[in-house]
């Protein structure tokens, strides 16, 4: 395409695909198909004579804005919606959980190291500040578009969200509660356990004991959901 | 302008019927909507492709991506068997609402 007064299409399309991504229920292959509509629309109005930049705007406008355009597929499949909303959801309780488990295997294994000895509480803090300041800078530079997708997930029906919020932490809390409890009944063979593999070992094993228990519990949770809402999107469809 | 409700009421069954032809792109699609209804039926595009969606997952359409000679792509759809069964019934249910009105307002009623 060649660019006149100035105005460059790829540059102009490259940005209004970048505002139609911010959208959580537009996927990339339907705003594949969108720029093909667009595409062939510019070509269409040119050809009536409409100069590029015209035709551009004219076009983008009679697809309408993204948010329109994002509320249509999220009712034409409301399920997806809610597909969406659970994969935010247990992608922030697995990676706070994630998270805080991770701390916990630092303290272990700095205690290992002769915690009480002193200095090692240093480490720990600057550990703990490194992790924090990244969470931080990547909030920051996802800033844009999360206030759209928190606006959107605290919408309508939030209440719901909320209940399978709390059943993901429920989920998380009953894996690591059965680890822990699993971990004290067998304590007394840890001394054995100790002999064969390092304390290092140990607070590996019990941490990703902790975590997978838990991620296997929200998978179950999120395959359950996904099969009922399919149904329910079934069912919607022959009505 | 037409009402809201009856634009989006009758997008299934133009949709479908625009299928029937022949597979088409969403943009022809859209051409197409505009010309037979003497640019009465405005429907506003980004809507359309909820709607092929939705159209496909109920499994009354199928969708693939070709590529032009200019190297454009494209996603046509096209018509399955269920989509002919449900362009059929949707057929008969707007034939009886038009032919009810048309008693009513004693116009000439048409047959399937």
């Amino acid at each position: 395409m060649e660019a006149e007064n100035e105005f460059n299409l790829s540059n102009a399309t490259a940005l209004w695909r970048q505002a139609l991504l911010a959208q959580a229920e537009i996927l990339p292959e339907e705003i594949r198909e969108l720029e093909s509509h667009l595409r062939s629309s510019i070509d269409g109005l040119k050809k009536l004579g409409l100069r590029e930049d015209e035709a551009f705007w004219l076009a983008r406008r009679r697809l309408g804005p993204g948010e329109k355009i994002a509320i249509e597929f999220a009712k034409a499949k409301p399920y997806r919606l809610w597909q969406n909303r659970l994969h935010w959801l247990t992608a922030g309780v697995l990676g706070a959980y994630a998270w805080t488990t991770g701390l916990s295997l630092i303290s272990n294994v700095l205690a290992l190291h002769g915690a009480g000895s002193g200095g090692w509480w240093l480490l720990e803090v600057v550990v703990f500040a490194i992790l924090t300041g990244g969470m931080v800078w990547l909030a920051a530079t996802r800033a844009r578009t999360w206030p759209r997708r928190l606006g959107r997930i605290l919408s309508s029906p939030w209440r719901m969200a909320l209940g399978w919020f709390l059943l993901a932490a429920i989920c998380v809390g009953i894996a690591g509660e059965t680890v822990h409890l699993f971990h004290q009944q067998t304590s007394h063979t840890d001394a054995v356990v100790k002999g064969v593999l390092e304390g290092y070992a140990l607070a590996v094993w019990y941490t990703s004991l902790d975590t997978a228990a838990a991620a296997g519990l929200m998978v179950l949770a999120a395959l359950g959901l996904n099969w009922h809402w399919k149904k329910l999107a079934a069912k919607e469809a022959t009505e | 302008m037409m009402n809201k409700d009856l634009v989006a009421a009758s997008s299934k069954p133009l949709i479908l019927s625009i299928l029937a032809d022949g597979e088409n792109y969403g943009y022809a699609i859209l051409q197409r909507v505009h010309e037979l209804s003497g640019e009465q039926i405005e429907w506003s595009e980004g809507m359309l492709y909820p709607v092929l969606h939705r159209l496909e997952s109920e499994g009354l359409i199928s969708a693939r991506w070709t590529q032009a000679a200019s190297g454009r792509e494209r996603k046509y759809y096209r018509l399955n068997q269920k989509g002919q069964k449900t362009l059929q019934a949707e057929k008969d249910q707007w034939l009886t609402v038009h032919n009810t009105l048309c008693k009513l307002w004693k116009l000439k009623t048409n047959s399937i």
